[in-house]
């Protein structure tokens, strides 16, 4: 097993005022890539292809992202972009995405051929609440049992491509004529490595939970700017193992709020849109072919709220040690800077997803409490309501 | 607490900074997620707001000298209090017009006033719990609350971003 880590430079120009450290200059988007195995050794001189992931716009099947960078590693394993310089389109494409681009992170070994692949998001935006949220390192695993070795000496041989779902007499013409089939072919000097959009699905996807306890409700306000770090897939072999995150950053008309009455304990849904991707890569043969990767990523928070229909449990209106009261007619909110994570948040194309929200202003809690008991509480399980991942309710 | 003094304090303070006079400096004490919190009282009525929770560093004693609201609306006396969270049974107060946190536990009886109360990180968590009272209908609020603490003798300021918004109602209202 080989992990590749993906960590994140970039300096972080905070501008104090007079008001405070609210105003900050942009980012320099910068990434650094360390490639090791499973037991954190560097593998040097691996080559990483970055490709900029459109994400907070809608996208239609047949889209492109290219993976237009590519750089080796050194003799540590590092790879480091120090400034992407991103071109205008990418730069629009992170400003439709709320400031945060996504990017997707290919390792190619020395005959070419993809061995591993994450995802990651970078904040290139200049909201100084957003700037330290950005993704400092992310983990992919490689099936293989490759040790630490140079990836550098054997490159450019003859490397056999994976199942192709063209058939290597497809042409360059494009991946929308004959997604039928699968066949073996070969690939020599495998260049233009490029995420294809197959299909793309709306799904609901946990963003917060609730927990309500007697004579009391409770409301969850989400956007009307998302903000949702959502689990990225890889499917190689027919296997999805989870790469990455993206964070999805888009803004819609309204934000949506979502209220739960007493006794309910529901994760809050709202929809996002996912793309399934497919790689390809052009060879020296001609061919225009399918590498074996699919990659599955949400794109843009479409929109809607509602719970869902399974109960986080049954009964937890039993507080613990980090508990605050609040008398009749009171209410309490909050403005998060994360929830706890939700493992199962959605599925889509057959993969269990993560999700992970919150931030500033754009996704809020709030719990009215009613005048039918002097004392209603509300607590944690590791920490009081202002920080804890979850807040739970009681009413005894 | 004086809330003409609080609020002093807090324009002098970003008067301060504005002018560069006050270097950058990590916030000592864990930052909260930003709440606000809403209640309604009856007028010459005490009503408790929690609005911080301070866990002191290993091998510092922290003596805590006042909190006072920023951005403050009314009219109300306010005084700040010091609630160890261990002698509440690890609870403590969102808001409330009642002394009992629960039966048997009175804040009354728990809390001590601000401006010597000192604790160390064995305390484990301490609660600042700000009593508004007012002797007028209206509303009293406060956009966030600055704590004054010394820390091993030296002065330090953080701001909590705590809003609450009290409505002090008449008799019968």
């Amino acid at each position: 097993m080989r992990s590749l880590v993906v960590g994140t430079t970039g300096a972080l120009l905070l501008a104090a005022t007079a008001a405070g450290p609210v105003a900050a200059a942009p980012p320099s988007p910068g990434i650094d890539v360390h490639v090791v195995d499973a037991s954190g050794h560097a593998i040097p001189h691996a080559r990483v292809a970055l490709a900029v992931m459109p994400s907070g716009r809608r996208v239609a099947p047949g889209r492109v992202a290219a993976a237009r960078r590519t750089r080796a590693a050194d003799a540590h394993g590092l790879v480091r972009w120090s400034n992407l310089s991103l071109t205008p389109r990418e730069s629009r494409l992170a400003t439709a995405n709320g400031g945060w681009l996504n990017l997707t992170a290919l390792v190619l070994d020395a005959a070419g051929q993809p061995i591993a692949a994450t995802s990651l998001s970078r904040y290139v935006g200049s909201a100084a609440a957003s700037v330290g949220r950005s993704e400092s390192a992310a983990v992919v695993r490689v099936p293989g049992t490759a040790g630490a070795a140079s990836l550098r000496d054997a490159a450019g041989v003859r490397g056999a491509a994976t199942t192709s779902r063209q058939g290597p007499t497809t042409s360059r013409q494009g991946p929308t004529t004959s997604r039928q089939g699968a066949t073996t072919a070969t690939c020599t000097w495998p260049s233009n490595y490029r995420w294809e959009l197959d299909t793309t699905s709306t799904a609901w996807t946990a963003i917060g939970e609730l927990h309500v306890a007697g004579d009391s409700k409770a409301t969850l306000t989400y956007g009307r700017t998302a903000d949702s770090s959502i689990d990225a897939a890889f499917k190689v072999g027919g296997t999805w193992s989870l790469g990455g995150s993206v964070h999805i950053g888009n803004s819609n008309s309204t934000s949506v709020s979502e209220t739960l009455g007493p006794y309910l304990y529901r994760h809050v849904l709202s929809r996002f849109s996912y793309g399934l991707w497919k790689l390809y890569s052009d060879c020296a043969e001609g061919w225009h072919i399918y590498r074996g990767y699919d990659h599955n990523e949400a794109t843009r928070w479409v929109g809607g709220i509602t719970y869902d229909t399974t109960s986080i449990s049954y009964y937890d209106n039993h507080r613990t040690a980090y508990w605050n009261l609040f008398g009749r007619n009171s209410s309490f909110s909050r403005s998060t800077s994360t929830f706890a994570k939700v493992q199962l948040a959605v599925t889509v194309f057959g993969v269990n997803l993560g999700a992970q929200s919150g931030s500033s202003v754009n996704v809020t809690t709030r719990y009215d409490f009613g005048a039918g008991r002097s004392s209603h509480y509300l607590y944690g399980q590791s920490a009081y309501p202002s920080n804890a991942p979850v807040i739970n309710a009681s009413d005894a | 607490v004086a809330v003409g003094v609080a609020v002093g304090v807090a324009v002098a303070a970003a008067v301060a900074a504005a002018a560069g006079c006050s270097p950058a400096r990590d916030a000592y004490f864990r930052q909260p997620n930003p709440t606000r919190i809403t209640g309604s009282a009856a007028v010459g009525a005490r009503a408790l707001v929690g609005v911080a929770d301070l866990v002191a560093a290993a091998d510092d004693r922290v003596v805590l000298v006042r909190a006072a609201p920023v951005g403050f609306g009314g009219t109300a006396r306010i005084d700040a209090w010091a609630l160890r969270r261990a002698d509440a049974d690890g609870g403590g107060i969102g808001f409330s017009t009642a002394d009992a946190l629960r039966p048997g536990l009175l804040f009354s009886t728990l809390a001590r006033p601000l401006g010597s109360f000192a604790f160390t990180a064995a305390d484990g968590p301490i609660q600042v719990v700000l009593a508004v009272e007012s002797d007028r209908s209206g509303t009293v609020a406060f956009d966030s609350v600055e704590i004054t603490f010394r820390v091993d003798g030296e002065q330090r300021t953080q701001v909590f971003p705590a809003s609450a918004s009290i409505s002090f109602d008449g008799p019968g209202c």
